[in-house]
């Protein structure tokens, strides 16, 4: 909301300056975004009258004006598409300075003299407008007068105010200019109305039907007959322009100066196109049409209200009135609204029709219903003084149910109890009345206090509280010095989550944090069968899902770096992933995963040469992770998944539940990217995994006898697993044995084809003696014995 | 050999030594001398192998002559074998100005910088962390916060809709509503979390961003008591010199409701570009519990007051690390990250 100060002032006198005032205003809480004040950056600029317009000979969009500038006339080449003969506009004369431009100088343009420039809005810093030139008001100024001396905005100040919902009643300068009352301990004073009625009724002109009385509880009007439309007088322009509303007519500008005013909308409809002389105020049929002044063509609901005449509709009430009745130039008789609509009805069709108007926004957060004679008769009075108007005599005025102040009772101990500050009670008196609300104390703890209808905000006592803080001041309570002893802290999930990020950076892991919303492709490119959560209204087609993995999202951080030339990526992410489910909330688990890429260093050490990134290096990083954190009983087993290659996957099982997975993307599924590099991932769901953590720790004695240590250098086929081998070595191998090691693989031109060699360590120890070699040849015996029948090994000599 | 020879003997050796050590300046020839004056086949060797042959009123004496000089050859090849092994006699060029054997290291998210410092400092005032889902329904995210169907308030967080009629939540405020269902005052506790809004990406929108939000209910707790803690983690988290400033606003969850500022982290309070000349800088918004809000979890707004406050992670980032752009939290781009 615009407010002027220079209006401001006509209601509530202050003194402090524009700065001070808009420091108060936002510490009571309207926040006073912006300051607009008008600062001339440009000096040397005239009034100029465009006397004739001729085609440049050598330019088809430019052309060569003579322009009047008071003593002299001057030719200045335009190409403004605006320019017209008669036209006043700002001319930049030659030595004239703009913005921080260099002085103006005479130049030829395409072979034709130029003796200055015809500026645009924005060329003078005075607007956004740069496609033409700034058409100045003919009444307003003088041919030659220097254009910064004569500017309408020059002395005033005009605030940005940001009004909360709740404030509909500060969406006005009599609303603001009630809490500036309040601010400088004052009353503000409303303009006064004096009304000259003729002997013409009213109501022979026209009458009002609410057939609706929820949506409309109340619709007054006047009729004005024998005005004359014109151009507003330039006060009533200025005054407009400065709160940002473009001046139209006489009529218009007067509505809209008493919206502005006292933030009551008023329409105007032409009395010549109410048929039948008759105002009904209806719900729209289901699928009625209507054309609304900008001539757009709706379609309706029976949700939304109507104002009609006794034919048709003339207005979406509170939205927009209708093209069948717009006040024309032969106007001469209207019938001014003034009513007080259902704001959720209004906030109902304006939503549905995408409209926010002046009007809408104000009905819809709640116009004061007591309101609307003062808001008709002010208009009808500006009517009388600058349209030449004739006020009929009698208002009409439709209020089945008036509406009533309410009364709240304030304790002023719950004040205290609430703010933790003492607030005088005469403080308080004070502070309500100057806001309007009238006051009685009825007790030592009880203050009854009746809220006048502008103020739906205020119904219960905390709003009265918070009244009484915003003009007292939070600065005035003390913070409290906080001590509070720590309560237990349930933090077990929580720091897990940590730990897990801890090692994950130390292992060389750079965390990312990525959209949770996702394309369709990716979310279909990296599970085959997902149920995906789907955006109802996403950013963008790419955003219209909810992750089901993390690894797309990592996928683009890694394609978004391989596009700069940022190959040797480890990342991760921890995240919520979500599945959906019928009838509830979707099912979201929490994630973690990653991805590596690239050289095994981030940056080449001079001393070693760079390595690929391969599957070993991340499943000895997932090993080493689930060895951190006391994975119980882990086991990392080949399975297939839709993404993956499926000789290079694995799943992590902790005893029948597959908690994560890793492996290396499949090429088709890194195309999606375009990445081309090979991508390793994994992704390990979190609640499973703090599921299985073994959190006790129990010390095991440290082994006081020194061990054995054996190699075996077997011969098998290149297509047992290692598993395998070692699941028949340990078999065999008893209690003693508590480690199997592999030290060294083999495959090439020293073993026969389709075998490999495999060099094993084996580490035997008792906790309670010293073992003997010979105890341990009877076991090596067995496990090669077993591994020869079984696996049809041989040993390596 | 007599004792009068073993006498001389030790002399001569003492002499020579001398005169040998004066040459010696490497430290092979300090390990040549050693061998060569304390060694198996040195004259001093032999006379221990022959002290027993002494007579017993000169053997104290022959001994305490030989451990001596033993003892005195020790330590002054020792003295100048360190003086010559720091001055680093080796001969070969050992570059120390290579770079390091650097092992790979990663590093934390900003956010997850800046939400680790928020938590420690609520931690220790007493707070606990609840959480919640990042998909909700219209009651929690709406409704239960006093934000009812059609009120223009939900204009104010433009919202993602999802499927059975469920939301993305605009604010982790929802988790307020959770935990106080699930717990009697009094109640401590911050939520941190993930929150969307539909709002095309700027520099200073993101449609998803980071949110911690406090929720404080017991008796006798106040608008003080708030401004006594955000003024504790204004102060913890960028500096003692923080000053902290009210200012009334509206959230249909708390009244009063208030937007607070912190003195501007660049001009420290002065004025300057970044503060609008204000010095001051908006964080957020604050309040005391609406009873409205009560109501929804059946608590006695009469015995109990509450305040609740919120903070946008990312603004709290941006203002902490001075990053000029929202959207570089999400691009994932290792040159940024790494500056972290």
């Amino acid at each position: 909301m615009k407010i002027s100060c220079n209006w401001l002032k006509e209601y509530i006198p202050y003194d402090f300056s524009v700065e001070e005032l808009a420091k108060r205003l936002t510490m009571i809480g309207l926040e006073v975004e912006d300051i607009y004040r008008f600062e001339p950056k440009f000096k040397g600029v005239v009034v100029g009258k465009i006397l004739r317009i001729e085609d440049h000979p050598n330019a088809d969009k430019l052309k060569v004006c003579s322009v009047d500038v008071g003593k002299e006339k001057l030719s200045i080449v335009c190409g403004a598409p605006n320019i017209t003969e008669g036209q006043y506009v700002p001319v930049a004369k030659v030595g004239a300075v703009l913005g921080d431009a260099q002085e103006l100088k005479s130049v030829t343009i395409r072979g034709v003299q130029s003796a200055g420039m015809i500026c645009s809005e924005w060329e003078l810093g005075l607007g956004e407008n740069r496609e033409g030139i700034f058409v100045l008001n003919k009444n307003t100024y003088e041919v030659g007068d220097d254009f910064l001396t004569d500017l309408p905005k020059e002395h005033d100040a005009v605030l940005e105010i940001n009004v909360t919902p709740n404030r509909p009643d500060c969406l006005s300068h009599l609303g603001v200019a009630r809490e500036v009352g309040a601010i400088v301990g004052k009353k503000f004073t409303k303009p006064e109305i004096t009304l000259k009625e003729t002997s013409i009724l009213a109501k022979t002109w026209i009458s009002v039907e609410i057939k609706d009385p929820v949506a409309c509880p109340r619709y007054s009007a006047r009729v004005i007959y024998d005005l004359k439309i014109a151009p507003s007088p330039s006060w009533l322009k200025k005054k407009l322009e400065s709160v940002g509303i473009r001046s139209i007519n006489n009529v218009v500008d007067i509505t809209n100066y008493v919206l502005m005013e006292t933030g009551h909308p008023l329409h105007a409809f032409d009395h010549e196109f109410i048929h039948g002389k008759k105002i009904i105020v209806r719900k729209a049929e289901a699928g009625e049409e209507f054309i609304t002044l900008d001539e757009k063509k709706h379609r309706l609901t029976k949700d939304d209200l109507l104002i009609c005449d006794a034919e048709r509709a003339i207005a979406i009430a509170g939205v927009m009135g209708g093209l069948n009745s717009e006040v024309q130039d032969t106007t001469t008789t209207v019938v001014l609204e003034s009513a007080y609509f259902d704001p959720f009805t209004i906030r109902k069709t304006a939503k549905r029709l995408g409209y926010a108007t002046e009007a809408s926004q104000r009905f819809e957060r709640g116009t004061d219903p007591n309101n609307t004679l003062y808001a008709v008769h002010r208009a009808s009075q500006l009517f009388t003084e600058i349209a030449g108007g004739k006020v009929a005599q009698g208002v009409i005025d439709e209020y089945p149910q008036p509406l009533k102040e309410w009364d709240v009772v304030l304790r002023p101990s719950r004040v205290s109890k609430v703010l933790g500050c003492d607030i005088p009670k005469k403080k308080m008196l004070s502070i309500l009345e100057n806001l309007g609300l009238a006051v009685a104390v009825e007790g030592n703890d009880s203050i009854r206090v009746t809220v006048p209808t502008f103020r739906h905000d205020l119904k219960q006592e905390i709003d009265l509280i918070e009244e009484l803080i915003r003009h007292y001041g939070f600065d005035k309570i003390e913070p409290q010095k906080y001590v509070q002893v720590p309560l237990k802290h349930p933090l077990d999930e929580q720091n897990a989550t940590e730990e897990i990020r801890d090692i994950l950076v130390g292992l060389g892991f750079q965390e990312t944090l990525n959209n949770s919303m996702v394309s369709e492709k990716h979310v279909f490119s990296v599970e085959p069968n997902p149920t995906p959560v789907v955006v109802q209204n996403p950013l963008s087609p790419e955003n219209a899902f909810l992750r089901t993995s993390l690894i797309p999202g990592l996928l683009d951080a890694v394609q978004w770096n391989k596009n700069r030339s940022i190959h040797n990526l480890r990342f991760f992410e921890i995240g919520k992933i979500f599945q959906s489910q019928k009838k509830s909330l979707p099912k979201e688990r929490l994630a973690v995963a990653g991805t590596i890429s690239g050289l095994v260093r981030f940056k080449p050490f001079w001393g070693e040469k760079d390595t690929e990134s391969d599957f070993f290096h991340l499943k000895g990083m997932m090993e080493v992770l689930f060895e951190r954190l006391k994975v119980e009983g882990y086991e990392l087993k080949p399975w297939d998944h839709a993404s993956l290659k499926s000789d290079v996957s694995l799943a992590v099982f902790c005893g029948s539940k597959t908690i994560g997975y890793l492996g290396e993307m499949k090429k088709s599924v890194l195309e999606q990217w375009d990445i081309t590099d090979r991508v390793f991932v994994f992704e390990i769901f979190l609640q499973d995994l703090n599921a299985s953590r073994s959190r006790k720790i129990t010390f095991s004695p440290i082994p006081k006898f020194p061990s054995i240590k054996r190699d075996l250098a077997l011969i098998v086929d290149e297509n047992i697993p290692i598993r395998t081998i070692k699941e028949h070595i340990q078999k065999k191998g008893g209690k003693k044995l508590v480690s199997v090691g592999v030290f060294d693989l083999y495959k090439g031109p020293q073993v026969p084809s389709g075998k490999k060699s495999v060099a094993i360590s084996l580490t035997f120890i008792s906790p309670s003696r010293t073992l003997k070699e010979k105890e341990i040849d009877p076991i090596m015996a067995s496990i090669v014995k077993t591994l020869k029948a079984s696996l049809n090994a041989s040993l390596r000599s | 050999m007599t004792y009068r020879e073993i006498e001389e003997n030790i002399q001569t050796l003492e002499k020579a030594f001398e005169k040998d050590f004066a040459n010696a300046n490497t430290t092979q020839d300090l390990e040549s001398l050693r061998i060569f004056y304390l060694g198996r086949k040195s004259t001093i060797h032999d006379i221990f192998g022959v002290l027993e042959n002494i007579p017993p009123e000169h053997r104290r004496n022959v001994g305490k002559r030989l451990n001596d000089f033993k003892k005195y050859v020790q330590t002054t090849l020792a003295k100048r074998k360190n003086v010559l092994s720091s001055k680093g006699e080796s001969k070969s060029f050992f570059d120390t100005t290579l770079p390091g054997n650097q092992p790979r290291f990663g590093r934390y998210h900003p956010i997850t910088l800046v939400l680790r410092q928020i938590k420690s400092s609520f931690l220790r005032m007493g707070f606990t962390v609840a959480q919640g889902p990042e998909v909700e329904s219209e009651y929690y995210n709406f409704e239960a916060l006093n934000i009812p169907k059609g009120h223009p308030v939900r204009d104010m967080q433009d919202t993602f809709f999802v499927d059975e009629g469920n939301v993305l939540r605009t604010h982790t405020s929802p988790v307020q509503v959770r935990v106080m269902e699930k717990q009697s005052p009094p109640v401590r506790v911050i939520s941190p979390g993930r929150c969307y809004r539909h709002d095309t990406p700027d520099s200073t929108h993101s449609p998803i961003f980071h949110q911690v939000e406090g929720l404080a209910v017991d008796e006798g707790v106040t608008f003080a008591e708030l401004k006594g803690v955000i003024l504790a983690f204004a102060r913890d988290m960028f500096g003692s010199d923080m000053k902290i400033r009210f200012r009334p606003s509206f959230f249909p969850f708390t009244e009063p409701s208030a937007e607070y500022d912190f003195s501007c982290l660049i001009c420290r309070g002065k004025g300057c570009k970044v503060c609008k000349g204000t010095g001051w800088i908006e964080i957020s918004g604050a309040g005391m519990v609406n009873p409205e809000v009560f109501k929804y979890v059946d608590y006695d707004s009469e015995k109990y007051t509450g305040y609740a406050f919120g903070m946008g992670v990312e603004r709290l980032a941006m203002l902490f690390y001075e990053v000029n752009d929202i959207r570089f939290f999400y691009e994932n781009d290792v040159r940024f990250l790494q500056q972290f």
